[in-house]
C-alpha cells in the first residue's frame, strides 16, 4: 500500500512537470504612457531600503490647504516632481505616506501629520500621502480623498491612488506604510509599517544632518 | 490537469499516512520506548471571495493548495528522552505571478495598460517570492534529562515564567503558532516543607517557519556566527527570486522575514506549603531590526519581575499578585523610552456555591516581547511574540485595539452562583481606563485627550441535568468604549463613540441516546466602530449544530453571516471526523469560514476569508 501510495505521488509529480505560463497580450508589453522623466535615476530600482522607489504618478492636490481640492484643480503628481539631485527644489527629504478610510491608524496618523509636516516644511520636509482605499476596502475616489482633505485638514500633497500603485513596497493590508526617502537620489532611506512614534525622531535626525552638510 | 490536481492530496495522503514505530528494547537496562506521530493536513483554498479591484494581496490567496507534515519521533529511556519534529510543505498548485498580473490589468482596465501590468506583475512577483515554496525544516529538536530535582534540556524547550509577562514561549494551537527557545534549559528543585526551585535558559527563539493558512515562509539570513550556524542549521533561508535579490543584508532582502532573536532567562523560586515566591527575568537580544516600531527596532528589552502567590490564604480564598518592570533600549542615535511597568493581581473567592474571581492591571509602556519579523514582508507573523501580558479580559476577547494593554488600568469581576442543584448565573463586569488605544502612545502619556473608557458586563445562566449529560449556557453581554475627545467619522460627522458590542453565546448539548448527542453552539454579535473599519454598524456571527457518536466520530454544520459591506454575508460549511482507533484520528472540513480576527490571551491574528477544503490525518504509535 505504501509503494502504491509512493509511485501515485512520484506519478503525479511527474505529469505535473511542465510550464503553464500564461500568454501575455502584446498591447501589455509595449511602452508606457505613464510618468515620463528622462532626468530620474534608472538604475538601482528596488523596494527595500536602498533601492531607488520607482517614479510613479498619481492624480491628487498639491497644496489642498492653498488651492481648493475641487475636480477642476486636479492634476498629475509624480515622485519626479521631487527628485532633487542638486538640491535647487529645496526638498530635503521625502516622506511618502499611505493611508486607507478602513485604517484605524492612518486616520490616527493623519491627525498630527499636518501639523508635523508644517513644522518640519522650512527644514525641507515633504510629505506626499496617498489614499487607496475607502471604508469598504474598495479603490479609494476623488471624492474620498476630499473629504480626507478637508475632515484632516491636509495641507501637503495628496493624492488618490485606486491602482494601489505602492502595495509593492508593503502590503495594503498592514497601512500606513511611511518611507522616507533621500531626494537627492530617490533612494528608500526607511520604510515603517504602521503608525509608529520612531518615525519622527528619524526624520529630525535627518533633517539636522542634511541641513548640517549644507 | 483537474484530474491530476484532485489525485496529488490524495496520494500525499497516502503516503503520509504509513509511519512506523520501533521495536521497543533497553539501553542500559532501561527500557526504551519510542513514540512516533505524524500528521498531516491536506488543503485546497479555492476563490475565497475577498478579491479588490488592483489589489495583489487580496489575490494572491486565492486557488492554492499544499500538503503539510508534521513528523514527531520520541524515544525515551529512563530520565532521558530524545526528540525530533520534522516539518514540511509542499504545494501542489499555487498562484502564478503574470496570471495574477493579467486577471487584475483586465479586471481594472487602466489606462496606461503596459504601466499597470509591469507594477503588477512585480508586486505579484515580490509577493510570491516568500510565499507557497516548498521546505522540510527540523521544526524542533531536544534531548532532556527529568528527574525530581534536575531537569535538562538540550535543543528546543518551552517556557513559561510567572504570568507570562516575563516569558511566555508555547503553543499556541488556535493561532496555528509554537515557539521555543532553541539553546539550554536547566531546572533545579529542592524538596521539603521549603522548596527552592531555580530555572535558567538561554538560546535563540524559534517560532514555526511556515504559516498554513497563507503559505507565508519566515526566510532567515546567512548565519552570522557559531550559535546561529548550529540553531539555524535546516531551518528555511532567505531565498533570490526574479523578482527579489538576496543583498547579504536582511534588511534589504525581500524574502528574509526573520532575523533570530536570543533570549536568556531565569527564575527563583521559593515555595512553602500554602505561598509561592518568584523573581523572573528575561533579557531579549536582538541582531538588526527588520521593522522599526518601537519594540521591534529596541537592541535589547530587559523585562523582571516579582510575583506571590497563596494558594489558600483564607479557606476559599487565592490570591496572586506580580509587578514587573521593562526597559527597551535602542541605539544611540534612535529615540529614549522611559521604562514601563506593570502590576497585575487577581484573587479567586470560592465558598460554597460561589465562585468569584476579581483580576486586575495596572500597566505603562508594559510591551509585548515581539518577535524580529520584518512586517512589511510576512505580515502574517505580526503576532509573534515571547510574552503574553495578562489581559484580565475573556480569553478570546478581540476587542482590544491598537496598543490598549500597553497602557491601560482596570479590573474584571466574574461571578458564578449557583441557585441550586444544576442552576447556575454567571456574569462579568470590567471597567478600563486606556491610554493607547484610539490613539498611537508609545509614551504611554496620561492626557485626558488619550483616554478611552472601556465598559463590559455580561450575564448568563447555566443550566446541568443531574447526569451532567446535558447543558444550557446562554450569555449575553455588551462592550462600550469611549474616547474622552471627539472622533472623527469617515463621513465627516464626530463622535466619542469608539466601538459598542451586544452579543449573545450559547451552547446546548443533549444526549438522544447513550451513544449519540446533539450540540449547539453559537455566537452572534453586533458591532459599531466609529473610526476606522466599515464605516457603518455589523453583524456577524455563527452557528454550529454537532452530533457526536459514541465519543469516536462527530459531524459538524456550520453557519456564518458577516454583514459588513463589501464582504460575502454568508458561510457554510462541514466538518467530519473520527477516530478508528485511540491513536487514529480524520477529519474533513469542507467549506466557508469568515475572514476574522482571532485572539488568545491578547495576542491576536487576522485571518483571511477561507473556502475550501481541509483534510486532517493523525497518527500516533
Amino acid at each position: 500500500m505504501r509503494t502504491a501510495g509512493a509511485a501515485l505521488l512520484a506519478g503525479s509529480l511527474a505529469l505535473g512537470c511542465g510550464s503553464n505560463a500564461p500568454e501575455v497580450p502584446k498591447e501589455f508589453l509595449g511602452g508606457s504612457s505613464g510618468c515620463v522623466s528622462p532626468d530620474y535615476p534608472s538604475e538601482g530600482l528596488g523596494r527595500e531600503p536602498g533601492g531607488v522607489v520607482a517614479n510613479l504618478c498619481f492624480v491628487g492636490y498639491r497644496a489642498p490647504d492653498r488651492v481648493a481640492p475641487v475636480a477642476a484643480h486636479r492634476e498629475t503628481i509624480a515622485f519626479s516632481d521631487y527628485y532633487d539631485p542638486a538640491g535647487t527644489k529645496g526638498v530635503s527629504l521625502l516622506l511618502i505616506n499611505t493611508s486607507a478610510v478602513w485604517c484605524t491608524a492612518c486616520i490616527d496618523e493623519h491627525r498630527t501629520l499636518p501639523a508635523q509636516a508644517a513644522e518640519l516644511a522650512p527644514e525641507g520636509l515633504v510629505v506626499l500621502s496617498t489614499l487607496f482605499q475607502d471604508a469598504q476596502q474598495q479603490p479609494a475616489s476623488f471624492e474620498d480623498l476630499e473629504r480626507w482633505i478637508a475632515n484632516f485638514d491636509t495641507n501637503f500633497p495628496m493624492v488618490a491612488d485606486p491602482e494601489l500603485q505602492l502595495e509593492g513596497y508593503a502590503s495594503s493590508d498592514s497601512a500606513p506604510l511611511n518611507m522616507v526617502v533621500d531626494p537627492r537620489d530617490m533612494k528608500i532611506l526607511r520604510k515603517y509599517v504602521g503608525n509608529q512614534a520612531t518615525l519622527w525622531p528619524f526624520i529630525e535626525s535627518e533633517l539636522k544632518a542634511r541641513s548640517a552638510d549644507r | 490537469m483537474r484530474g491530476l490536481l484532485a489525485a496529488l492530496p490524495l496520494s500525499a495522503a497516502l503516503v503520509s499516512a504509513h509511519a512506523f514505530a520501533l521495536e521497543p528494547g533497553s539501553v542500559a537496562g532501561q527500557p526504551v520506548r519510542v513514540d512516533v506521530s505524524e500528521s498531516s493536513s491536506v488543503y485546497y483554498n479555492f476563490d475565497n471571495r475577498d478579491s479588490k479591484r488592483s489589489q495583489v494581496a487580496t489575490r494572491v490567496n486565492d486557488d492554492f493548495g499544499l500538503v503539510y507534515n508534521r513528523l514527531s519521533v520520541q524515544g525515551t529511556a529512563g530520565s532521558l528522552s530524545v526528540g525530533v519534529r520534522v516539518d514540511n510543505v509542499w504545494f501542489y498548485a499555487s498562484p502564478n505571478a503574470t496570471q495574477l498580473a493579467l486577471d487584475l490589468t483586465r479586471d481594472a482596465a487602466p489606462a496606461d495598460e503596459p504601466g499597470y501590468f509591469r507594477n503588477k506583475l512585480s508586486e505579484a512577483g515580490i509577493e510570491l517570492s516568500n510565499r507557497f515554496i516548498a521546505w522540510m525544516y527540523p521544526s524542533k529538536y531536544y534531548l532532556t534529562y527529568s528527574s525530581p530535582v534536575l531537569e535538562a534540556t538540550l535543543g528546543d524547550a518551552s517556557a513559561q515564567l510567572g504570568r507570562g509577562i516575563v516569558l511566555s514561549v508555547r503553543k499556541r494551537d488556535e493561532l496555528g503558532s509554537d515557539t521555543t527557545i532553541r539553546g539550554a534549559r536547566v531546572s533545579v528543585s529542592t524538596r521539603g516543607p521549603l522548596r527552592l526551585k531555580l530555572t535558567a535558559l538561554g538560546g535563540e527563539l524559534n517560532p514555526l517557519r511556515i504559516d498554513e493558512a497563507s503559505g507565508r515562509y519566515l526566510g532567515v539570513p546567512a548565519s552570522h556566527d557559531a550559535l546561529s550556524s548550529i540553531s539555524e542549521a535546516g531551518m528555511p533561508r532567505a531565498i533570490r527570486t526574479d523578482f527579489a535579490p538576496l543583498t547579504g543584508d536582511c534588511q534589504t532582502s525581500a524574502t528574509c522575514g526573520y532575523a533570530p532573536d536570543r533570549i536568556a532567562a531565569g527564575q527563583v523560586e521559593l515555595a512553602g506549603e500554602r505561598w509561592k515566591l518568584g523573581t523572573q527575568g528575561s533579557a531579549l537580544f536582538r541582531a538588526t531590526p527588520l521593522s522599526e516600531d518601537l519594540v521591534r527596532s529596541a537592541e535589547r528589552i530587559l523585562t523582571l519581575s516579582q510575583s506571590v502567590e497563596f494558594a489558600r490564604l483564607l479557606p476559599e480564598l487565592s490570591v496572586y499578585g506580580e509587578v514587573a518592570f521593562q526597559q527597551l533600549s535602542h541605539h544611540a542615535d534612535a529615540p529614549r523610552a522611559d521604562p514601563g511597568y506593570g502590576v497585575y493581581a487577581s484573587a479567586s473567592y470560592t465558598p460554597r456555591d460561589v465562585a468569584l474571581t476579581l483580576e486586575g492591571r495596572h500597566y505603562r509602556r508594559l510591551f509585548p516581547l515581539s518577535a524580529n519579523v520584518k512586517l512589511a514582508r510576512a505580515r502574517e507573523f505580526s503576532s509573534l511574540s515571547y510574552n503574553q501580558v495578562p489581559t484580565t479580559e475573556l480569553e478570546d476577547n478581540d476587542t482590544e485595539y491598537e496598543g490598549m494593554n500597553t497602557c491601560v488600568s482596570g479590573a474584571r469581576l466574574r461571578g458564578d452562583f449557583s441557585l441550586r442543584r444544576g442552576v447556575r448565573a454567571l456574569g462579568s463586569a470590567a471597567h478600563y481606563l486606556t491610554y493607547a488605544e484610539s490613539g498611537s502612545n508609545e509614551a504611554c502619556r496620561i492626557a485626558t485627550e488619550q483616554l478611552n473608557r472601556v465598559y463590559d458586563v455580561s450575564s448568563g445562566f447555566a443550566l446541568d441535568s443531574s447526569d451532567r449529560q446535558r447543558h444550557l449556557e446562554v450569555v449575553l453581554g455588551g462592550r462600550i468604549d469611549s474616547a474622552e475627545r471627539e472622533l472623527q467619522l469617515a463621513h465627516g460627522s464626530r463622535s466619542h463613540l469608539f466601538y459598542s458590542e451586544a452579543y449573545l453565546r450559547h451552547q446546548l448539548e443533549l444526549p438522544i441516546t447513550s451513544d449519540f448527542s446533539f450540540s449547539l453552539t453559537g455566537r452572534h454579535r453586533r458591532r459599531a466602530q466609529a473610526e476606522g473599519g466599515p464605516g457603518t454598524p455589523w453583524s456577524e456571527g455563527e452557528e454550529v449544530f454537532g452530533v457526536d457518536w459514541a465519543d469516536h466520530s462527530s459531524l459538524g454544520l456550520g453557519a456564518e453571516y458577516d454583514t459588513r459591506p463589501g464582504v460575502p454575508h454568508r458561510y457554510f460549511n462541514v466538518e467530519v471526523s473520527h477516530r478508528p482507533t485511540p491513536s487514529t484520528r480524520v477529519a474533513l472540513f469542507a467549506g466557508q469560514r469568515r475572514g476574522a480576527l482571532r485572539c488568545v490571551g491578547g495576542i491576536c491574528r487576522l485571518y483571511p476569508p477561507f473556502e475550501g477544503v481541509r483534510l486532517d490525518l493523525a497518527l500516533r504509535f
